[in-house]
């Protein structure tokens, strides 16, 4: 024992144990980490044991949880702790303490291996206490990232693995059978993304080292090294197949729409170049660059950093130091130093700080390229979150070795070396002293992750896990609109739900991928229509509702002044009870006369295309407790199904669609004007580009691209005024290629189907509507004036031609729709979320029809409905012009009749701004506690800005339920002396009509499907056996489980069905006899099956079959790996 | 490119008689980045700046055209970071940038030099 304590290496370590005590300073008074993307759980065990399947059944109907397994490894040191302390504080307190001393002595063990000597202490412990305390890491402790922690551990590890059994100093199945187990215990949580720096260092280290034993030992070292890498990689691989098997199979699946659903490439590159922004050199050099601290006004502690003239200087010691470090070494020609290992360490410094700068310049073009050509890569788009450590890690054990060289080379004195030394220590320590308060757990003023529960939600969430497996529950109030985050009065804010976190149920939420019928039970609600509510509800097997009193808003709104109706409601609805109250928490039992079940033979079938855009309001309005509507089946289920809607798209329906068509309009950057000698390039260039594109479609837009940059061309000549005699020669050969590029475009807009050339047309018709706007700024010439006259009137006439032919809406009563018919037949129109109007008149291709029974040709057509006009909300309607002469510091208020919650309403109007300063414009309800809650969000100045010419204005605003009295309001919002005078015309508020239109083909097959009755038995949250009895026709089976394309239906033989042994399942499941699903009633997953008769049908989450593939392959490698090392490679 | 080696050479060495003890090489190279820097930081002067990326990256190229040894590169690795700390302190970060890529250059030129060192090492052992 003695000899221990005497030896200094023990006291190293107790040092740095010692240090990763500070989580304990952030735990006092009965904090705990909860919220935001901290992972962590009130029932930690229960949620650990469900990592093992690739399915989970709280968020929503449940969810993939395949991206999470390798998280049983990363998160098994808070299960164990918390477990074994009963208490979450306890365990993360454990926890947070266990990962403090991993990564300071991975980082320690890494040092230790190659300056083992007393000597080298300094450089141990700085390098220890650096890696551990810095702010790429500090970053990571407010959510405690231990998937971050995890590749943290692991990277100097890594390194010295590679680097022993590259140099030959450890035997190569060592090094795999060690490499492969510290890849177990310190995975990146299975995340993909977070393995971007292991990969950089890996073949940072595979090249140098080929390079390197090339020069030793030729061709056969390099064999040797690639064999290492192709080995090492084997290893980890295989031992983490358990999750990486089933995340292949996912990628396979649904890379393609993760991709698009991150924006597609441009998408990314655009988000990485937001994250990377401050990511320069020098920034990263001084070990900063975190996007936080930039992005964020109200950082707890970045501005000190940022602007304190004594932390600048101290940050830049650390490349300074890197460069005297290579100042003294190039000095001594290397003498005394492990050069082999430094410029491995120099060379992974230098491609790490290249990857953790993504796409910022001088070199993020190179980021920029791989994600753009290399498959995959795209996955790794916050290239400073996900590379950071590549360059941290050999950065700052570059600069703890250069502050040892400088130290032993100048400092003599051992007393003072060793005072020098402490005081470096000590001042890293202090120079990160944000590590020993806990205000950076405080995210967002006042949001923070380190909250403190209250009792009621704990007992609550006791009381809700004891109740049965089937509970589903729906969340009151509805989430923070803008963020659909869940937030309450006590700072917890988090994406992932608070009772998701502290119950193990089935948790239902209009979160932002909330399928449609969620969002129809809420607006149910709202409406207070008991019957839409519970039929909804009954469909998704909801059967409990949690209101709570807790819950706010982003803006501090207090749910309990604002959302207290929607509690109202509910009390109001009659098969709701009281199940239980605790504290803040209310939780209502849901009345059924039979309890909904997790699988069901619907009777009536109907189907619709994926990309029916009413597709919400059919489920809200037409769906029955025994319905499915399947979206995007096959012509064969057709048979079976009653109704199929066919949606009718409205063309330009939404209020503003014009102005964005307008808005898309970029301004093209002119860098040379056609008088200039160059300008011959810039016709090159547009005759190769429209050579280059192909399709009409294309062709024509780039065309009217043109069209428009001549426009501003001609502007730009004008302006200039040039006395040259060529001028006006310019502008009338430019007004000629104007025209020809708008007659080109007309043109190949002619040789497309209906739909897409009136698409084409609005387009053009929009480029000329702005064209038109242009000229009429042109600056006279008397030169050109006759030939601008002459294009004046020319694009006029183009616009009066397109608009007799476009078909859109110009009309809010008067909407205009194409609609697609697949097969001749007679067909029937469906209107929804239309309230209490009906149409007056409905035309299909001119002429009136009916709206039952109508025979149609296949084909596309054009649909008009007319309805009656809608009433006016002003309560004294405004004719003609008005004219408003505002005076400083008073209003215009026009009062407003009553508005609904139940409807969206538009206000709309022309204005032109005449003098004075430009008003603001709001909506004035009278709230509760908020007045002006409905402020339109314009800013003063911008209303009018374009002074002299008339503007088009349109806001769509809902009703508060609270206000008693409403106002449209004009204002002037500074005082500055001036009046606004201004004038408006054609002023309207009046409810939004948004209706959907679908036209119904009936089958008179609908009605005949048979199947007596189901049971089904649940053998884990990704297995379920169904059993069918007596199946006499084709049917569909149902599921309220969560859609999923993972979710298969296998028909099981007897002998099949009486196997319940998982294994076997595996190895003899026919593949051949799978049936994919269809999206059911917008969430579930519905299975076509044509077998008659009883017997049991097997439904299974495939991505699980993956895991448990890959859980044997790595049982099976590991004793596999640990016998080549004991036999092969002691060494 | 003789003619501008020529001039810079000359000039080096009227430095050298005056100041007689240090690189008068370095020394002149170290005025050119100091008034490049003040000039980048003065507001509207963005064409310096647009520039100066460039200029200073091929600055550091062309030192080994005039056989600056790497210990004295590396020196100028230490005057950037100087400069690039004055910058952040008047506030303009693009120029702090700048030079930060060069120390970046500078770093990347000296770890290319002692890997074809070191490989030659490894060769002639």
């Amino acid at each position: 024992m003695k000899k221990i304590i005497k030896n200094n290496k023990f006291l190293e370590i107790i040092f740095l144990f010692l240090i990763s005590l500070t989580p304990l300073l952030w735990f006092n008074n009965g904090y705990v980490i909860l919220g935001h993307d901290s992972g962590f759980r009130l029932d930690q065990l229960g949620y650990w044991k469900s990592l093992f399947y690739s399915w989970n059944p709280s968020p929503n109907f449940g969810a993939d949880w395949s991206i999470f397994k390798g998280f049983l490894v990363t998160q098994f040191p808070e299960t164990l702790f918390s477990t074994l302390t009963g208490s979450l504080a306890a365990g993360e307190k454990l926890t947070f303490i266990f990962w403090f001393f991993a990564i300071g002595l991975s980082m320690y063990i890494f040092v230790n291996s190659f300056y083992k000597e007393q000597k080298f202490w300094f450089l141990r412990i700085f390098s220890s206490t650096f890696y551990i305390y810095n702010f790429f890491l500090l970053q990571a402790w407010f959510i405690a990232e231990r998937a971050k922690f995890s590749i943290y551990v692991a990277l100097p590890l890594c390194t010295l693995l590679l680097y022993k059994t590259l140099s030959k100093q450890m035997s190569l199945w060592k090094g795999i059978f060690f490499f492969s187990l510290l890849f177990f215990f310190f995975n990146a949580g299975g995340a993909p993304t977070f393995l971007g720096s292991f990969f950089v260092i890996f073949f940072v280290t595979i090249i140098y080292f080929a390079v390197v034993n090339f020069q030793k030992g030729g061709i056969r070292e390099l064999i040797y090294v690639f064999k290492v890498g192709v080995l090492f990689l084997t290893g980890l691989f295989l031992i983490n197949a358990y999750w990486i098997a089933p995340q292949i199979y996912l990628m396979f699946y649904h890379y393609s729409s993760s991709l698009a659903a991150s924006g597609g490439i441009s998408g990314i590159i655009g988000w990485e170049s937001t994250i990377s922004k401050n990511a320069s050199f020098i920034n990263l050099l001084r070990l900063e660059g975190i996007p936080d601290w930039y992005n964020s006004q109200i950082h707890p502690y970045s501005s000190l950093y940022l602007k304190n003239i004594f932390f600048i200087a101290f940050s830049f010691l650390f490349p300074i130091v890197l460069v005297g470090l290579l100042v003294l070494i190039v000095g001594q020609k290397w003498r005394n130093h492990n050069k082999q290992l430094l410029l491995l360490i120099l060379a992974l410094c230098l491609v790490g700080i290249v990857f953790a700068a993504g796409s910022h310049p001088p070199l993020g073009f190179i980021y920029a390229l791989f994600i753009k050509y290399i498959p995959a890569f795209p996955i790794f788009r916050s290239s400073f979150y996900k590379f950071g450590v590549a360059f941290w890690f050999p950065f700052i054990f570059l600069i703890s070795y250069g502050l040892y060289t400088i130290f032993t080379n100048y400092i003599k004195n051992k007393k003072l070396y060793f005072l020098c030394s402490a005081l470096v220590v000590v001042a890293i320590l202090a120079f990160h002293f944000p590590y020993f308060n806990a205000n950076f757990f405080t995210w967002n003023t006042p949001y923070s992750t380190r909250i403190k529960i209250p009792s009621y939600v704990t007992v609550m969430s006791d009381y809700i896990n004891n109740l049965p497996s089937t509970t589903r529950i729906l969340l009151l109030p509805s989430l923070d609109p803008v963020f659909h985050a869940d937030i309450t009065d006590w700072n917890f804010w988090s994406l992932d739900l608070l009772p998701r976190l502290t119950t193990n149920k089935s948790i239902v939420a209009d979160s932002a991928d909330a399928p449609e019928i969620i969002g129809g039970m809420y607006n149910a609600i709202q409406l207070g229509n008991e019957e839409q509510f519970l039929r909804l509800a009954y469909i998704s097997g909801v059967n409990k509702i949690l209101w709570r009193d807790d819950a706010v808003y982003g803006s501090g709104m207090k749910a309990n002044a604002q959302l207290h109706y929607e509690e109202d409601t509910i009390k109001s609805f009659h098969s709701l009870r009281l199940l239980k109250e605790e504290g803040k928490w209310r939780l209502y039992d849901i009345v059924y006369v039979k309890p909904s079940t997790a699988f069901f033979i619907p009777k009536d079938i109907n189907i619709i295309a994926e990309n029916n855009s009413y597709i919400g309001q059919l489920i809200a309005e037409k769906s029955t407790t025994n319905s499915a509507l399947l979206e995007n089946v096959e012509p064969s289920l057709g048979n079976i199904a009653g109704k199929e809607y066919i949606s009718a798209n409205c063309v330009l329906c939404e209020p503003s669609a014009f102005r964005k068509i307008i808005g898309q309009i970029e301004s093209p950057q002119l860098r040379l004007l056609p008088n200039s000698k160059l300008y011959f390039l810039v016709r090159a260039k547009e005759y190769i580009s429209l050579k280059r594109t192909k399709s009409y479609e294309a062709r024509a837009l780039t065309d009217m691209i043109y069209s428009y940059r001549r426009i501003v061309e001609i502007n730009s000549l004008l302006r200039k005024n040039d006395q040259d005699h060529n001028f006006n020669q310019e502008v009338f050969s430019n007004i000629s290629r104007f025209k020809k590029n708008v007659n080109n475009a007309m043109a190949e807009a002619n040789l497309l189907s209906v739909e897409k050339r009136n698409d084409l047309l609005v387009r053009i018709y929009a480029y000329l509507y702005h064209e038109n706007r242009i000229t009429d700024s042109f600056i006279r010439n008397s030169q050109a004036n006759a030939a601008i006259d002459d294009l004046e009137l020319w694009i006029v006439q183009k616009m009066n031609t397109l608009e007799k032919t476009i078909w859109m809406t110009k009309n809010k009563t008067d909407k205009k729709y194409f609609i697609d018919i697949p097969s001749v037949g007679n067909y029937s129109l469906v209107f929804t979320n239309m309230g209490q109007i009906t149409p007056s008149e409905i035309y299909l291709d001119g002429k009136k029809i009916d709206v039952q029974d109508n025979r149609i040709e296949a084909g596309t057509h054009k649909l008009e409905v007319v309805y009656s006009p809608l009433e006016s909300m002003l309560v004294r309607p405004a004719e003609g012009e008005l004219s408003f002469n505002i005076p400083n510091g008073e209003r215009e208020r026009l009062v407003l009749k009553p508005l609904s919650r139940e409807h969206l309403y538009t206000v709309s109007f022309d204005y032109r701004f005449n003098s004075g300063i430009p008003p603001n414009i709001k909506i004035t309800q009278d709230a509760v506690n908020n007045d002006n809650r409905y402020e339109l969000t314009r800013k003063n100045g911008e209303l009018l800005s374009a002074e002299g010419t008339w503007n088009r204005y349109e806001y769509v605003v809902g009703g508060d339920p609270n206000s008693k009295n409403f106002s449209l309001d004009f204002f002037i919002c500074c005082k500055n002396g001036k009046n606004s005078n201004f004038t408006i015309k054609n002023l309207n508020v009046a409810q939004l009509l948004e209706p959907g239109v679908n036209f119904v083909n009936t089958n008179p097959y609908s009605g005949k499907i048979q199947a007596e009755d189901i049971s089904y038995k649940q053998l884990d949250p990704t297995t379920y056996i169904v059993s069918i009895h007596n199946a006499t026709t084709p049917y569909v089976l149902s599921s309220r489980i969560g859609y999923d394309a993972g979710w298969k239906a296998f028909v099981l033989d007897p002998a099949e069905s009486q196997n319940e042994n998982f294994l076997s399942r595996i190895i003899s499941r026919n593949i051949n006899k799978e049936n994919n699903p269809y999206k059911t009633n917008t969430f579930a997953n519905s299975w076509f099956l044509n077998k008659k008769g009883s017997y049991d049908v097997l439904i299974e989450y495939e991505p699980q079959r993956f895991s448990y593939i890959g859980g044997l392959i790595a049982l099976l490698f590991f004793p596999l790996s640990a016998l080549l090392f004991i036999l092969k490679g002691r060494k | 490119m003789g003619k501008v080696r020529n001039l810079f050479l000359s000039l080096s060495k009227k430095i050298e008689k005056i100041t007689s003890k240090y690189q008068g090489r370095l020394l002149l190279l170290m005025l050119i980045f100091l008034i490049m820097t003040i000039l980048a930081n003065l507001p509207y002067l963005n064409l310096v700046l647009t520039i100066s990326n460039t200029i200073w990256i091929m600055i550091v190229i062309a030192l080994f055209l005039f056989n600056i040894s790497i210990r004295s590169l590396l020196l100028t690795a230490l005057v950037f970071l100087i400069l690039a700390f004055i910058s952040v302190i008047l506030g303009n970060k693009n120029v702090a940038e700048v030079l930060g890529n060069s120390v970046y250059l500078i770093i990347l030129i000296v770890f290319l030099f002692s890997i074809v060192e070191y490989i030659r090492e490894i060769g002639r052992s």
